[in-house]
C-alpha cells in the first residue's frame, strides 16, 4: 500500500475536517513543485488541462522532451498527448532519483542507433544495462495503466482502456446504457508477437 | 406542488402514470349513479354536499343514460392507436353492455380525456384517477383540484351534460359560480359539441366514482370571490367551439384543434398579460411556469424550433426524447406521459404540422436553435489526489462534480450512452437553451417519464435524493460548467438562484404515520 | 467530562448500516421515536466514486475509503493490519474490511442478496455440525421479503430457476440479463458438467425502483456503485430521517449502562470526536454495529457488574467467529473471448454445492464466476511479461478478454476458539482498545476448500486455462459472523430466536454476529431480514403495551 498518502491520520491534529483541509492545503510536495515548475500542461484541474496549450514541454527540463520521443518509441505511437507526458514524466521521476539519468541514456539509445520497433529498441536497451528494464516499465506503466510513483495520473484516459475501448469501459464509466452487456463482444485473436524483455515477477494482490 | 401554469400538465409523481390507473373494467354494467330523490348541489370544491347551497340547485340530472346510438360518433382517425387502457376497458364492457354506436362514443370520450389530459390536475399523487385534491400553486394561492369522477356526492355525478358543457366550455360550475382560470376552459372552449358529448359520457359511465372530497380551495381576496372570475371571464379571450366532426378534419385544421383545444399547449407556452390571459399575438412563444420554463416552440429560426421536422416533432410528442434535440422532464414528461404518447400516429403528424406553421416569434433569451450547441469534449482525466478521508465532504470545481456525478452516465465527453438511453449533453435544448433554468431543474428533480415501454429515468440530486444531495452552490458551479462545456457559455448561475429554484418540499417519507 | 444535555428515544440504536438503518426507518414510520448513534461520519457518493478513480490499487475495495480517527476501520485487507489485528494460524483468512460510516458496510458490497437455504438454519438437526438456529426458515420468509422489497432485489423467477429458498412471492424486479461472458460460462457448465450456473439475486436496479436508476453496468458494485442502481444502507438512513428518526453521526458508543439488577440497559454513552461524553436514554436498545465492533462494545462495557462484557453471561461474546472464508484462482482461458467486466460484478454462481448429504463432514459453498473488468489486470501482467509496443497491445486484449476469475464462499462452523479479544497494545485515539481476532480454519472449512479447488482445477481444464494464479492461502470474503451467537440456551449463546440477549430483556442484537451457522451466499439479506423482524418486534411491544 501506498504509504505517502495518509489514509488515516492518527494524529490529534488532524482529527476535525477542517483541520486535515488545512493541513493538505499546506503540504507542498517536490511532485507539485515540479509540476508548478514545468509550466505547460499539468494543472490540477481537468477544464484547465482541457485550455491547455500542446506546446512541447517547456525548456525547463530538457529531459521530458527526452521522455516523450522515448516514449512513442516504446509504445509504437507516433503521437502520445503531451499533457499525459508532463504528468507521468513529474511522477516518474520523483519516484526514483536515477530515472531522469535513466531516461537520457534511454534516448541516447534510440538517437544512436536507427530502432524500427519498440520491440527491438527494448531489447537493446536491456541488453545494454538491464537497469534500463524498471525506466521503460514505469514508461509503459505509466502510458498504459495511467501509473507513476505509484500514483494514479490519469484513469479513464490511460491508454489500456484506449485499445479495449472497442469491447470494454473503464469501471465508472460505461456507456452502453443498461443492459449493454448482454451483446457479443469482439472476438481477440490469439497474440503472435513475443516478449521484447525479460519476464519479471507479477503476483495477483488480495482484493 | 407544481407552480402556477404548470397547472394543466402538472406534477403525477412515480407511479400514477395514466397506464397504471385501473379503471373498472366493468363500470358499463354498473348502474349509472342513482338518480338522487332530494336535489343536491354538487360539491365542486369537495366540501359536503349538505353544507352547500341548496337553492342553487334547481335542476336534478335528467338523464345518467349513455348518449342514443344514432348519435353515435364516428371514430376518430386511427383510432387503432388510442390509448390501450381505457379501449380495454370500454370493449370489454362494451362486449357484455353496450350497443356499439355507444361503444364508439366511449372511446372517443376516452380519448378526447386523454389529449385533454384531465388526469394531469385531478389525480394526486398516489391518488385514485380523476378524484382531484392535487394543489396547484397560482399567483393567488392554491387552488385545489376537484373530484370529477361520476360520484354523486362529490364528484360530477349529478351534472347533466348541459352543466357538463358549461363547466368545461365556459367555466361556469354547475352552481352557476366561476371556476378558477387554472382549468383551462378557455382552451376547452374549442371543443366540438360532439367531442364534450363523448366526454360527458365517457366520465359518467367509464371513470370509477370516487366518493372523496378533496380539500376545498381557500385563495386570498380578491380572488377568494369566484364573482371576481366573471370579469377575467370577460377580458380573456377564448378559443372559438369548432363545429362538425373532430374527427374528419384536414390535416391542419385537426393539428390546430388537438393543440388548441385539447392539449392546450399554449396554457404554458404561451406567456399571459397581466391579467394572466395568454398573450395571443405571443402564441406558443414561451414562458416561465415559476421554476420550469416552457420554451418557445414557433417556428422561429432563432429563438423557436425551425430546425426541427415533423417527424422529430412527431418522434418528441410520442416518446418524450429525441437525440440530438430534447427530452422532455419536467410537467412535459407528464404532458408526454399522460397525454401526447397516446396519441394517434396521425393525430401526432396533425399536431406537429400545426406546430411547425406557426408564426414565429424570435425569443430574448434564445439567440441560436436550443440544439445546436455544443460537441464532444475529450481531455485528459489528469489526476493530482489520492483518496480523500472519508468525512472530506469539500465542494469540488465544476469539473470534478461533473465527473463524479454526470459523467457516469453522460460520458466524460458528454455523449450519453451508445443506445441514447442517456442522451448527450451537446445538442441538447435544455443545455443549449439561453435560460439555464430547466436545466437546474434537471438536476435538482431528474427525469422521470414513461412512454411507451421506455421508463426514462435520471436521479434528482436536491435535498430528497437518496443517490446524491448537491447543495445550491454544487449545483450552481455544476450548471456553469455544463453551459458552458456543452452549450451557449457559462450563464453565471448563481446558488440563489438554485435556492430560489429548489423550493424543496420538506423531507417526507410517505410511508411515515402522521404522529 | 460529560455533557448535561441527555438524549432520550424510545428506541436507541447503535449503528446505521442496513441493520441499524432499517429498524429506524420501520419504528420512525410506525411514530415510535427513534436514535440512531453512527460512529463515523456522514458522507456522500460523489467523494468516494473520485476516490476510486484517483486510487492505484482498484482492486482493494476498502481504500477508497478512508477512515476518520475517531472510529477506525481497517485501511485494508493487508495483515497486519492497522486496526483489525488477527493471530492464529489462519489470521490472514480473517482480514475482514468494514466501513465504519453512516449506511455502513453495504456501501461496497456486491449487492449479492442470497437467502438461505431452509437447511442452513438446521445444520445440527439435519448433518450433526455446528448448531441449529433458535429460529426455522418460515419465521423468517416474511421479513425476507419485506428487506428484498426495501432494498429492491431483482432474481429470477422462481417457476423457471428455484433458488432453494421457497418463495411466497416473487422478486420485486426481474432477474439481471447476464453478460455475454457469464451467458458462455452457463453454456459450458451446462454442457460439459452435471452442475448448473443460475441468476444470482441482487439488490440492483432492473428498472428505475425507488427513485433511483436502473443499473447501466459500470462494473464497480466494489467499492462504489457511481449511479446508486445498488442498495446501500445510506438510503434507509435518509428515508429514517425524513420519517423522523434523529440521527447522530460521530457518536462513537463506548459503554452500555444497566440497571443494578443487571437486568435492563437503562443507557449508552458515546464519545465525539473531541472526546467529549454524552448520555442517552430509552426504553429498548440495538446494537447493530457489524459482527466485529458489536462485540467490542459488549466487552468494552464490561465493568463490576458484568466483568466479563455486557449480555455475556455465557462467555460467548466474540466467540464463534465465522467467515466465508473462500478459494480464489484467476485464470487465462484458452477459448474464445469473454470480455469479463461487462455489466455487474457477480451475477451468476454455480449453486451445486449449497447442500447435500456431503455437509455431515465438509462445509458447503458456492462458486462465483467473478465479471471483472480485468484491463488493468492484463496490462500489469503484459508488462511483467516483457512486452512492449505493438506486442503489449495485442496482449493486452488478449488477456484481457481471456481472463477468467472464479472465488469461492466456503461454509465456516462455529467455534468457540475462534475469538475477538480487546486488544491489551493497541488503542484509538479515544482510548477505546482496538479489536483482535484469533483464527484458525474449521477442518470443515479446510474440506470444504478443498473440494473447491478440485472444481475449479476441473473447470480450468474445461476453459483450456493457463497461467493459474491462485490467490495464496485463503481468501477472506468481509462476512463475519457469530460473535453474538443464536441459541436458546442462554448457557451456550448470547442472544434468543428474536435477537434479543438472554441477560438485558431490552437489548436486541442486530447484525450477522447472532448468526449460528453461517451457511452460503452473501449475508446481508439475512441481515436485514434480522433485522426487520427486531423491529417487528419492538413495535409489538411498543405499540400494544
Amino acid at each position: 500500500m501506498k504509504k505517502d498518502w495518509p489514509s488515516a491520520p492518527v494524529s490529534l491534529q488532524n482529527v476535525s475536517p477542517n483541520a486535515m483541509r488545512m493541513a493538505r492545503l499546506l503540504r507542498m510536495s517536490r511532485r507539485d513543485m515540479l509540476l508548478t515548475g514545468m509550466g505547460a500542461a499539468v494543472t490540477c484541474s481537468v477544464a484547465a488541462a482541457a485550455e491547455a496549450p500542446s506546446a512541447p514541454a517547456s525548456g525547463t527540463d530538457s529531459v521530458a522532451g527526452q521522455f516523450m520521443a522515448v516514449s512513442r518509441l516504446l509504445t509504437d505511437r507516433p503521437t502520445l498527448d503531451l499533457r499525459i507526458g508532463n504528468a507521468l514524466y513529474a511522477g516518474i521521476v520523483e519516484s526514483n532519483p536515477t530515472r531522469q539519468a535513466q531516461i537520457t541514456a534511454l534516448h541516447a539509445l534510440m538517437e544512436k542507433e536507427q530502432f524500427t520497433s519498440a520491440a527491438d529498441f527494448a531489447a537493446a536497451a536491456e541488453k545494454a544495462d538491464p537497469a534500463l528494464k524498471d525506466v521503460m516499465h514505469d514508461i509503459l506503466t505509466g502510458w498504459y495503466r495511467g501509473v507513476a510513483d505509484g500514483k494514479v495520473v490519469v484513469y479513464r484516459s490511460a491508454l489500456m482502456f484506449d485499445i479495449t475501448k472497442d469491447a470494454i469501459y473503464p469501471k465508472t464509466y460505461a456507456a452502453g446504457g443498461p443492459f449493454y452487456w448482454t451483446t457479443q463482444p469482439p472476438e481477440v485473436a490469439h497474440p503472435t508477437g513475443h516478449p521484447a524483455l525479460s519476464p519479471s515477477k507479477f503476483v495477483v494482490e488480495p482484493t | 406542488m407544481p407552480d402556477f401554469r404548470t397547472l394543466l400538465c402538472s406534477a403525477l409523481v412515480a407511479g400514477t402514470a395514466l397506464g397504471g390507473i385501473a379503471l373498472a373494467p366493468v363500470a358499463l354494467a354498473q348502474p349509472a349513479p342513482a338518480q338522487p330523490t332530494v336535489p343536491a348541489p354538487v360539491a365542486e370544491q369537495g366540501k359536503p354536499a349538505a353544507g352547500s347551497d341548496a337553492k342553487t340547485s334547481d335542476h336534478t340530472p335528467t338523464s345518467q343514460a349513455p348518449a342514443p346510438a344514432g348519435e353515435a360518433a364516428a371514430p376518430v382517425q386511427g383510432q387503432g392507436s388510442a390509448p390501450a387502457i381505457q379501449s380495454d376497458a370500454s370493449s370489454q364492457a362494451a362486449s357484455t353492455a353496450q350497443p356499439d354506436g355507444a361503444d364508439a362514443e366511449l372511446e372517443r370520450g376516452a380519448y378526447i380525456a386523454t389529449a385533454a389530459d384531465c388526469v394531469a390536475c385531478h389525480t394526486q399523487a398516489g391518488g385514485k384517477p380523476f378524484a382531484g385534491g392535487m394543489k396547484i400553486a397560482t399567483p393567488m394561492g392554491d387552488v385545489i383540484a376537484t373530484n370529477i369522477t361520476p360520484d354523486p356526492e362529490h364528484g360530477i355525478g349529478r351534472y347533466t351534460e348541459a352543466e357538463f358543457d358549461n363547466a368545461i366550455r365556459h367555466g361556469v360550475r354547475k352552481d352557476g359560480s366561476y371556476l378558477y382560470p387554472v382549468m383551462p376552459y378557455v382552451s376547452y372552449a374549442g371543443m366540438t359539441d360532439q367531442d364534450v358529448k363523448a366526454l360527458y359520457a365517457w366520465f359518467m359511465h367509464v371513470v370509477k366514482p370516487v366518493s372523496e372530497a378533496p380539500a376545498e380551495t381557500n385563495l386570498s381576496f380578491p380572488a377568494s370571490m369566484r364573482s371576481a372570475m366573471v370579469a377575467w371571464n370577460f377580458v380573456t379571450s377564448k378559443e372559438q367551439p369548432e363545429t362538425g366532426d373532430s374527427s374528419t378534419y384536414d390535416t391542419l385544421r385537426r393539428g390546430r384543434y388537438l393543440a388548441n383545444a385539447l392539449e392546450h399547449c399554449g396554457t404554458c407556452h404561451t406567456p399571459r398579460n397581466f391579467m394572466l390571459s395568454e398573450k395571443q399575438d405571443h402564441y406558443l412563444a414561451g414562458a416561465s411556469l415559476g421554476a420550469w420554463y416552457a420554451p418557445n416552440i414557433t417556428s422561429s429560426k432563432t429563438g423557436g424550433i425551425a430546425d426541427w421536422s415533423e417527424d422529430d416533432l412527431v418522434e418528441y410528442l410520442r416518446t418524450g426524447r429525441v437525440q440530438g434535440r430534447a427530452q422532455a422532464a419536467g410537467p412535459m414528461a407528464e404532458a408526454v406521459e399522460h397525454s401526447t404518447s397516446h396519441l394517434s400516429e396521425a393525430d401526432l403528424h396533425a399536431l406537429a404540422a400545426f406546430i411547425l406553421k406557426v408564426a414565429p416569434m424570435d425569443d430574448d433569451a434564445d439567440h441560436t436553435p436550443r440544439d445546436a450547441s455544443g460537441k464532444p469534449v475529450e481531455v485528459p482525466d489528469i489526476r493530482t489526489k489520492g483518496p480523500q478521508r472519508i468525512d472530506d465532504l469539500a465542494e469540488m470545481d465544476g469539473p470534478h462534480i461533473y465527473d463524479a456525478n454526470c459523467s457516469a452516465c453522460h460520458g466524460r465527453d458528454g455523449a450519453g450512452t451508445k443506445d441514447h438511453y442517456v442522451p448527450s449533453l451537446f445538442a441538447n435544448s435544455t443545455v443549449g437553451a439561453g435560460r439555464p433554468d430547466n436545466l437546474i431543474m434537471t438536476i435538482l428533480k431528474g427525469v422521470d417519464r414513461t412512454a411507451g415501454k421506455e421508463h426514462a429515468f435520471m436521479p434528482g440530486f436536491d435535498g430528497q435524493s437518496d443517490v446524491q444531495r448537491l447543495s445550491d452552490a454544487e449545483i450552481a458551479t455544476l450548471v456553469n460548467y455544463v453551459t458552458a462545456t456543452f452549450g451557449t457559455g457559462d450563464h453565471q448561475v448563481t446558488p440563489e438562484l438554485v435556492k430560489s429554484l429548489r423550493k424543496d418540499t420538506p423531507v417526507t417519507n410517505p410511508l411515515a404515520k402522521d404522529k | 467530562m460529560s455533557s448535561e444535555q441527555t438524549l432520550s428515544a424510545d428506541v436507541v440504536i447503535v449503528g446505521s448500516g442496513v441493520a441499524g438503518a432499517s429498524i429506524a426507518n420501520e419504528l420512525a414510520c410506525a411514530g415510535i421515536s427513534v436514535i440512531v448513534l453512527e460512529a463515523g461520519p456522514r458522507v456522500d457518493r460523489q467523494h468516494f466514486v473520485e476516490n476510486f478513480r484517483n486510487l492505484e490499487n482498484k482492486p482493494s475495495y476498502q481504500e477508497p475509503f478512508p477512515a476518520v480517527p475517531w472510529a477506525r476501520h481497517p485501511p485494508n485487507q493487508i495483515t497486519p493490519n492497522e486496526y483489525l489485528h488477527t493471530t492464529g494460524p489462519d489470521a490472514e483468512a480473517y482480514q475482514q474490511v468494514y466501513l465504519r460510516m453512516m449506511g455502513g458496510t453495504t456501501w461496497h458490497w456486491a449487492g449479492c442478496a442470497w437467502r438461505y437455504l431452509p437447511s442452513d438454519f438446521e445444520l445440527k438437526s439435519r448433518y450433526g455440525q455446528g448448531r441449529d438456529w433458535a429460529l426455522k426458515y418460515e419465521d423468517l420468509e416474511p421479513f425476507y421479503y419485506q428487506a428484498e422489497v426495501m432494498m429492491g432485489v431483482c432474481g429470477p423467477d422462481p417457476a423457471k430457476e428455484d433458488l432453494g429458498s421457497p418463495r411466497k412471492q416473487p422478486y420485486p424486479m426481474d432477474a439481471l440479463p447476464i453478460s455475454y461472458a457469464a451467458q458462455q460460462f452457463r453454456k459450458l457448465i451446462d454442457e460439459k458438467t452435471p452442475w448448473r450456473v443460475v441468476h444470482e439475486p441482487q439488490a440492483r436496479n432492473t428498472r428505475p425502483y425507488d427513485n433511483r436508476p436502473t443499473c447501466e453496468g459500470h462494473n464497480n458494485c466494489m467499492p462504489i456503485c457511481p449511479i446508486g442502481a445498488m442498495y446501500n444502507g445510506s438510503y434507509s438512513v435518509y428515508h429514517a430521517e425524513a420519517a423522523g428518526a434523529k440521527f447522530i453521526p460521530n457518536a462513537v458508543v463506548y459503554k452500555i449502562e444497566r440497571d443494578s439488577a443487571n437486568k435492563r440497559v437503562t443507557g449508552v454513552q458515546y464519545y465525539d470526536p473531541d472526546k467529549q461524553s454524552h448520555r442517552v436514554t430509552g426504553k429498548y436498545f440495538v446494537i447493530a454495529a457489524h459482527c466485529i465492533e458489536t462485540a467490542k462494545l459488549l466487552l468494552v462495557s464490561a465493568d463490576e457488574q458484568s466483568p466479563d462484557g455486557v449480555a455475556n453471561s455465557s462467555g460467548h461474546v466474540g466467540r464463534n467467529m465465522m467467515d466465508h472464508t473462500g478459494v480464489q484462482v484467476t485464470f487465462i482461458s484458452g477459448d474464445k473471448a469473454l470480455w469479463p467486466g461487462r455489466g455487474p460484478l457477480e451475477t451468476n454462481v454455480i449453486d451445486n454445492f449449497r447442500d447435500g448429504d456431503w455437509r455431515n463432514e465438509r462445509g458447503a459453498y458456492l462458486v462465483h464466476m467473478v465479471d471483472d473488468n480485468q484491463v488493468d489486470f492484463a496490462t500489469q501482467m503484459a508488462i511483467s511479461k516483457g512486452y512492449v509496443g505493438r506486442e503489449l497491445e495485442e496482449q493486452i486484449r488478449y488477456l484481457a478478454s481471456h481472463t477468467v476469475r472464479l472465488f469461492s464462499h466456503n461454509e465456516a462452523l462455529p467455534d468457540p476458539e475462534n475469538r475477538l479479544t480487546l486488544s491489551k497494545t493497541n488503542k484509538d485515539i479515544l482510548g477505546i482498545p482496538h479489536p483482535d481476532v484469533y483464527y484458525k480454519l474449521p477442518e470443515y472449512t479446510v474440506k470444504s476448500c478443498e473440494h473447491t479447488r478440485k472444481v475449479f482445477k476441473e473447470l480450468i481444464g474445461l476453459m483450456h486455462g493457463t497461467d493459474e494464479q491462485w490467490t495464496p492461502g485463503y481468501f477472506p470474503q468481509d462476512h463475519p459472523s457469530g460473535s453474538t451467537i443464536m441459541g436458546t440456551d442462554p448457557k451456550d449463546s448470547v442472544v434468543d430466536g428474536h435477537c434479543r440477549t438472554h441477560d438485558h430483556e431490552n437489548l436486541f442484537i442486530a447484525s450477522s454476529s447472532v448468526f449460528s451457522t453461517v451457511g452460503t451466499g452473501n449475508i446481508t439479506l439475512t441481515v436485514a431480514a434480522l433485522a426487520l423482524r427486531v423491529a417487528d418486534t419492538l413495535k409489538k411491544e411498543l405499540l400494544h403495551a
